[in-house]
């Protein structure tokens, strides 16, 4: 019985662990795509791609301090040779797995000339932000990118441009200063 | 013919064995070596020295050849899940920045566009 509950914990931890679930059209996305991506790394996997990161280098030393809290990173992008391969069903299965509690959208920009919409959603428990899924969507590509676990903004502001990630600017509670007459 | 027949009767009459056959019989077959089994034959070789350093030197190889493979492909999977994470964190950064430039370039916008103008 109690081997029963271990692997059933052991089967249920990994899914809990992954905040969305990519729908099986997406494989489909993966047959008619020119280039894929597919990176699901889950949390064993990230503490041993991160026992490879450098800490001599500093982008890999930066790298391995934001992933070292992290629960998993799952990426899935698709280009395409032409437009229309995939359909706003795909993105929609997606997007309504993020419309739960703790989840928000924080920035979504949607481009009727150009036909590409971009969402970003974070999950936040308390004070804390941890997770972040990016959707990003344009007429040749689709890129789901959804990371687990802790983010902490400082960390994603001292990335900022390693490895093209923006600097964050991360609004610091302002104590009330006393005033020296 | 008669005699044919009795010559043939006198060759093939019962004879009685001579005294003390059936012991001498069984006491030759004991004395006979024993056929050794496989593993008997394989222990043997193991009363050799040299053999028997040699079995242990390539049990230690053995050992070592294995643990080798282990540590190479333990490093051979983490290297795949550096590249793996970096290429992720790459993606999910440029779509972040891709992002950040398109909030950017609508802000800008608004703001050449100016303040919005009261209908009425």
């Amino acid at each position: 019985m109690r081997k029963a509950i271990v692997l059933l914990a052991a089967w249920i931890i990994p899914a809990v662990a992954q905040d969305i679930k990519f729908p099986a059209s997406f494989e489909k996305l993966a047959a008619k795509a020119e280039e894929t991506v597919d990176v699901t790394l889950d949390s064993s996997l990230l503490q041993l791609g991160s026992k490879f990161l450098s800490n001599q280098d500093p982008e890999q030393a930066k790298a391995k301090k934001l992933v070292s809290g992290l629960k998993g990173v799952y990426v899935r992008s698709y280009q395409f040779a032409k437009e229309g391969e995939y359909t706003e069903e795909d993105v929609a299965a997606i997007r309504s797995q993020l419309s739960g509690p703790g989840w928000s959208r924080i920035v979504g920009v949607r481009s009727q000339k150009k036909g590409e919409n971009a969402d970003v959603f974070i999950k936040k428990e308390g004070d804390q932000i941890v997770g972040l899924t990016v959707i990003a969507a344009e007429p040749k590509e689709l890129t789901v990118a959804n990371i687990v676990g802790p983010i902490n903004p400082e960390d994603l502001a001292a990335l900022g441009g390693q490895f093209g990630l923006p600097k964050v600017e991360v609004q610091k509670k302002q104590t009330p200063k006393k005033e020296t007459k | 013919m008669d005699r044919f027949e009795d010559e043939l009767r006198q060759a093939l009459r019962r004879e009685e064995p001579p005294a003390g056959f059936t012991e001498r019989v069984l006491a030759r077959a004991g004395s006979q070596p024993r056929r050794s089994g496989v593993w008997e034959s394989f222990a043997r070789w193991f009363r050799i020295p040299r053999v028997r350093f040699a079995a242990v030197v390539a049990s230690l190889l053995l050992v070592v050849v294995i643990q080798e493979y282990r540590v190479r492909q333990a490093r051979a999977e983490g290297e795949q899940a550096k590249a793996q994470l970096m290429l992720a964190l790459q993606i999910t950064g440029n779509k972040l920045k891709v992002v950040h430039q398109k909030v950017l370039d609508l802000s800008s916008e608004r703001a050449e566009a100016g303040p919005p103008r009261k209908i009425l």
